[in-house]
This record gives structure tokens, sequence and C-alpha cells, in this order.
């Protein structure tokens, strides 16, 4: 058993101890310290507010609804914490599948020497980002695609700092195994949030 | 993979997903990416509040008291929704913190959903309420359920961005529609259980999502 199985396994137990009622613990540690100020925009649309059509999926035979050009978003960040080796990027439609939401891209390894994606950047490999598996088994940008009918739907961009060298993750990885290997190995976060709905 | 349900087909390709078993669920994709078959009519359903407007800033008001070293007054925002998708039979409200954590959340949560740290989780909310007034939520009340937050609390816990030069956070509520009878489902639940029990009863969801920085 390596180290990052060991670490899960107590993590694990330690979350089936807690769960199980047989104790409380109320020691609150809030975030992770230290600080920086560590920011996540866009030039294509601001947070809180709606994303362009073009950033959307494309109308095809087997996506009826989609009205976009699945051109990835412009996306730039600054003042990451110290010390940060990659960062991991991914994509939550809050309210997609009856609310259980949907991963739309995963990319990590992300170099500590990138700071921003120029708009259609994710939409091909390249070496600035090791693609992840997203809901629709693809590897690069898949742009929203609400269905019609519904209230505008939350985008939710999440930039996490990690202490992982850019190659040492696999390929391929879906969001709940990046989210477990990043156990420990995040240093800050920061979120920027999209809305968007299918115009009439 | 048996327990996978149908809750709404949704998005271009009529794909549908239940919910499920964490990792279950996106194992699952694939699979159930055929044969899909959409149950439930999407009506607009929709979160607002007076508060604050979806993806805007909070006020102080909302955040948290001590320890926090915020001191804020911790008050409950006022929340409104409307057009509920048909069959509803109660609601069920989350609050979680997408930055919180490093962005994973905090040990206590089991580090999915897409969400940071859990700080509000209640539930059995009757389908007759369709609002909650400022404070409400502070404290026990008929209109909904007390789960616990990942502090073991019931009712309201605020925004505790950290002090400094923190970027703003974004706070997201997420209210669920459910099939489910507003008392069928006992007190106490945490975030974690409660998706379990979720589990295809889940017809639709409503999100707003506030900003807070600490001062």
């Amino acid at each position: 058993m390596d180290k990052f199985q060991c670490r899960l396994l107590i993590g694990a137990g330690a979350i089936a101890f807690i769960s199980s009622g047989s104790v409380s613990i109320v020691t609150a540690v809030e975030g992770p310290p230290p600080q920086t100020g560590f920011i996540l925009t866009s030039t294509t649309f601001k947070d809180g507010e709606m994303l362009p059509a073009r950033v959307a999926f494309t109308k095809g035979p087997n996506s009826p609804n989609c009205v976009g050009e699945n051109i990835s978003p412009q996306l730039a960040w600054d003042k990451p914490p110290p010390n940060v080796k990659s960062y991991a990027l991914t994509m939550h439609d809050v309210e997609g599948s009856g609310g259980y939401g949907d991963f739309d891209l995963i990319a990590y390894g992300i170099p500590p020497s990138v700071r921003s994606f120029a708009e259609g950047e994710l939409n091909r490999p390249s070496d600035k980002f090791v693609g992840g598996r997203n809901v629709w088994n693809t590897f690069t940008w898949r742009g929203m695609c609400p269905p019609p009918g519904t209230s505008p739907h939350h985008y939710v961009f999440r930039l996490v700092a990690t202490d992982y060298e850019p190659k040492d993750l696999p390929p391929g990885l879906t969001y709940e195994e990046l989210q477990g290997r990043l156990k420990g190995h995040a240093k800050g976060a920061t979120a920027l949030v999209g809305v968007f709905v299918r115009p009439k | 993979m048996s327990k996978i349900t149908v809750v709404v087909g949704l998005q271009d390709r009529g794909r549908v997903v239940g919910f499920t078993g964490v990792v279950a669920a996106l194992a699952c994709i694939a699979s159930l990416a055929s044969g899909a078959e959409q149950t439930t009519r999407l009506t607009g359903f929709m979160l607002s509040s007076a508060s604050f407007k979806d993806g805007g800033l909070m006020p102080t008001r909302h955040a948290a008291g001590p320890p926090c070293g915020l001191n804020g007054p911790n008050i409950s925002p006022q929340l409104a929704w409307t057009n509920p998708p048909a069959g509803t039979k109660s609601y069920a409200l989350i609050e979680t913190s997408e930055e919180g954590g490093a962005g994973l959340g905090t040990w206590r949560n089991n580090y999915s959903h897409g969400v940071g740290d859990v700080n509000l989780v209640v539930y059995g909310i009757p389908v007759s309420a369709n609002a909650f007034v400022e404070g409400e939520l502070n404290q026990p009340s008929p209109n909904y359920v007390s789960g616990k937050n990942r502090f073991g609390q019931g009712t309201w816990r605020g925004m505790c961005a950290p002090p400094g030069a923190s970027a703003p956070h974004h706070y997201m509520f997420k209210m669920i529609a459910t099939d489910i009878d507003p008392k069928a489902l006992p007190a106490g639940l945490s975030f974690q259980d409660l998706i379990k029990r979720l589990e295809g009863h889940a017809l639709d969801a409503a999100v707003l999502i506030g900003t807070f920085a600490n001062p």
C-alpha cells in the first residue's frame, strides 16, 4: 500500500467515524492559510454574469438544443499561493442532471508559468494542460447546453493550486479521481461563476 | 449499479443520471446514455433572494459570528423560490462555499459533488412554503427539518471567508425539489447522508450564488 492509498484509507475511516455520530468535533478551521488574494478572472464574461453564446456547445444531430460555437472562454489568474507547482481547473454545471451537477471540463497539470488561457485554447490538447475526462467522455472544453425551459444555469470555474509537478498525474482522470488525488495537495482555490440560459 | 435511478432527462442528448453514490454516478453515465427517458418537465424552477442578487455581494449581516473573526450578526438571508416541478412534495436546501478547504471541502466532507465546505443542510421544507424571511433559518421551525453542516449545526452558519487579501468567495444555495413527504427524513442528516436519501427522489434543482470577501 502506497502513501496515497494509506491516506485515502485513513481519510475514509475518519469520515465513517465522524458520520457515525460517535463524536462531535467543533474545532473550526476556516479555509487554507495563507491567503494571497488568489483570483480567477475572464475577459469573456464577468463573475456572476452571462456567458456569451459562442462559448456554448454547437447544435448537431445529437445536440439539437445547443446554440453556440463551443469556443472555450478566456481565463486568467493572479496572486497564487506560494510554491504552486501546478494548477487544476474544472468547470461545473451545478444545476446539470437534475441538480446532481455535471463536470464539463477537467484539466490539470497546468504549469506554474501559465497564468492564462486564450479563447479557444482549451479546445485542443496542448502542453499547457493535461486533459481529464469530463461527463461527455471528452478531454477538452465542452460548452454549456442547458435544456429549454430552465431558469439560468450556473457554471462554476474553479482553479485549484497544487503542489504536484505538472506531469505527476496521469491523463484522463475523472472529476472524482482528480479530487481524490488532490487530497493533501491543494494549496488554495479560486472560483469564477458564469450563468447561461438558452435563448428563446 | 442497480441503484441508479432515473431522475430527469436533461441537456441536448437527453442524458439521464440519478442522485447516486458519488463514484457510481460518473461511472454509470456511459451506460445510461442510451435509453434515456425524460420523466420530468422542466418548469423554470428558480431560487432568488431579496437580500442579495445572483452573482452579487452578500451583505455583512449574513456573515458568521465568533469564532470566525468576522463578528458578523449571522442572520440568514431571505430566500424565495418559484415554478417548482410537478409532483414536488418537499424541498431540501444546501449552502456550500466553492473555495472552502482549498476547493476540496474540509476533511469532514467527502470531497465530492463539486462542493467546497457545507455550511447549511436543511430539508423537509413543505411544498406549501415558497420563501424564508431573513433570520428564519437561524432557529428551528416547522418550515424545515435540520440536517448537520460541517460544524454539526442544523441552522444558518454564515460566511467566514478568511481574512486578508482574499478574493471574494462564492456561496452556492441549491434548492432541490423532491417527491419525499416533508416528515419522511429524520433530523440530523449530513450532506452526504442527505444526498444518499435523495437518490431517485430529486426532481430538479435551482441555484443562487452570492459572493463575500472578508473586509
